[in-house]
């Protein structure tokens, strides 16, 4: 089925999705440009390196318009899930990509996070219309606004006002120096990279108002690379003044401080989690309330392309840095099951839902220690919880049932017990066999029980 | 101080202003479909004369205590690098 056009902003082109296919149009105008860049040893080597994504000219003629394929990034994200590391190495890669387009003789028209997307841990710019040839005597860079507005001041906000990133869902364009500056306090608007980035655009800004002057310079164009490259580095240098400094959570030590684990009942869940894997070899595998990434890194091992939710900041940063350490293909993601990302954009159409993204993508779901953070504390009913899961999965699912007598099981029902007395095992099954067939049950010593479950059809 | 010197420094003031004037010089406007901001726009243009001023001065200096030896443009490649 053919999707309205995912991006239609940019004059020179759009994107579609037709059924498991990436599509782009280039207007007759831009399509010489294009094929230029995506001829260039420039354009080849990154596709080589995957920082730039795989793109195949599938039509091209003189006057006609341009038609293009890019590999499709197996799971969709956006910076509203990224972690703040994400974040940085999205932004560096920007960065990357608009230096070493000016030494061809090209600059980047548009510079915001929608243009990255991850596979695994690795990021890939995805727009290839998002270059053009540059006026070699403009010193200025249109789209330098538009990486401060979507990456910096996101990024300083986090860091500085302790704003979520996730926050960047209602801002398209990131946000403004105005947005932040009232919030600052004096010392910090005196902050280097904060003062060049907020305080200083915010003053000129309120001396000479919002009507843009936008306007170009003429320079010699040994003097205009400078100046372009110049700025560059000063970008850099605000990113890493921007990066934050992160803390551990309550979740992100939660794996070495899970006091109703003892070591034995951990190893023979290890070991059942992993004798699922290498049974059933997964090629994709979702691990919902994947922590730190304990399980997500098992099944990378075992050959998955894994994507790993949890609704916690640090535990997300922590795996996607020991994902990147040991180059697995994990793309962990700031998502909760229970309050998905939704569509936006206009018409709903522009940026997909998380569930959406997810429905039938998967061999093999795991939700391990999960089922009564959903129960308990979202007040999901049983049956919704296994509908999801037969959502997400062709094939495979693993879960992991907390009983009534469990510590945290206890902790999070606070006195409610009566409310929940029916959660039993017997519950569980009634309503996962409505879709799956046990096929192996290990009970652990702590009470808990995994389950291995095959769809039923 | 030397005539020589004197007159070399004066050459460097009077090119720093020319550079001024020449990059504050704006041209058409630009239309670009991402919002340039106003605010990042201006500091652009500031910026931009800042960095203008700060390579042509290292420039015209690397030219004034150079021995001759190296070209005008291999001081700007080096400069780019």
């Amino acid at each position: 089925m053919s999707s309205p056009a995912a991006t239609f902003r940019d004059p020179a082109g759009s994107l579609r999705i037709d059924d498991d296919r990436v599509l782009r149009t280039v207007h007759p105008e831009y399509a010489e440009d294009c094929l230029n860049f995506l001829g260039s040893e420039l354009a080849q080597s990154w596709i080589a390196t995957g920082r730039l994504v795989e793109t195949r000219v599938l039509s091209s003629a003189p006057g006609e318009q341009l038609e293009l394929e890019h590999q499709r990034v197996f799971f969709p994200s956006y910076p509203w899930e990224w972690t703040p590391g994400q974040w940085i190495s999205a932004a560096e890669l920007t960065l990357d990509f608009a230096e070493q387009q000016l030494s061809i003789g090209r600059v980047l028209k548009d510079a915001t996070p929608l243009n990255v997307l991850f596979e695994g841990s690795r990021p890939v710019f995805v727009d290839v219309l998002s270059t053009e040839a540059r006026e070699l005597e403009n010193p200025l860079w249109m789209a330098y606004g538009q990486f401060v507005r979507t990456f910096l001041l996101p990024l300083a906000a986090y860091k500085y006002l302790g704003w979520s990133l996730a926050a960047s869902l209602s801002r398209r364009d990131g946000y403004e120096p105005r947005d932040l500056y009232p919030y600052l306090s004096a010392w910090t608007r005196l902050h280097p990279a904060i003062f060049s980035h907020v305080t200083l655009p915010f003053l000129l800004e309120k001396k000479n108002g919002t009507n843009n002057s936008a306007g170009k310079l003429k320079q010699r164009p040994d003097v205009a690379l400078y100046m372009h490259r110049r700025r560059i580095k000063h970008l850099r240098r605000a990113l890493h003044a921007f990066t934050p400094k992160m803390g551990d959570s309550k979740w992100s030590t939660y794996p070495e401080s899970a006091s109703h684990y003892s070591s034995t009942d951990r190893n023979e869940k290890r070991e059942f989690i992993e004798r699922i894997l290498y049974t059933a070899r997964p090629a994709h595998v979702l691990d919902i309330g994947a922590n730190t990434g304990d399980y997500s890194r098992l099944a990378a091992q075992a050959g998955a392309n894994v994507v790993a939710w949890d609704a916690d900041v640090a535990a997300s940063e922590q795996n996607w840095r020991a994902a990147c350490e040991s180059r697995l293909p994990i793309l962990p993601l700031i998502a909760d099951a229970a309050r998905p990302t939704p569509a936006l954009g206009w018409q709903n159409a522009e940026t997909s839902s998380l569930l959406d993204r997810a429905r039938g993508r998967f061999d093999l779901v795991m939700m391990l220690g999960l089922i009564h953070h959903l129960l308990l504390i979202d007040q999901i009913p049983m049956a919704e919880i296994a509908r999801l899961v037969n959502e997400f999965t062709t094939r495979w699912a693993v879960v992991e049932w907390v009983p009534a007598t469990d510590v945290r099981f206890r902790d999070l029902c606070r006195g409610r017990d009566s409310l929940y007395a029916h959660l039993d095992e017997r519950a569980f099954l009634r309503s996962f066999t409505q879709y799956f067939e046990p096929v192996a049950r290990k009970p652990l010593s702590n009470g808990r029980v995994l389950f291995f479950l095959l769809r039923n059809h | 101080m030397s005539a020589r010197f004197f007159f070399r420094t004066m050459w460097l003031a009077l090119g720093v202003l020319q550079i001024a004037a020449v990059v504050c010089a704006f041209e058409r406007p630009a239309h670009a479909y991402v919002d340039p901001g106003s605010g990042y726009m201006l500091l652009q243009v500031i910026g931009s004369m800042f960095a203008g001023a700060i390579f042509y001065l290292r420039h015209r200096l690397r030219r004034l205590f150079a021995f001759g030896a190296q070209s005008s443009s291999e001081t700007e490649t080096s400069i780019d690098k």
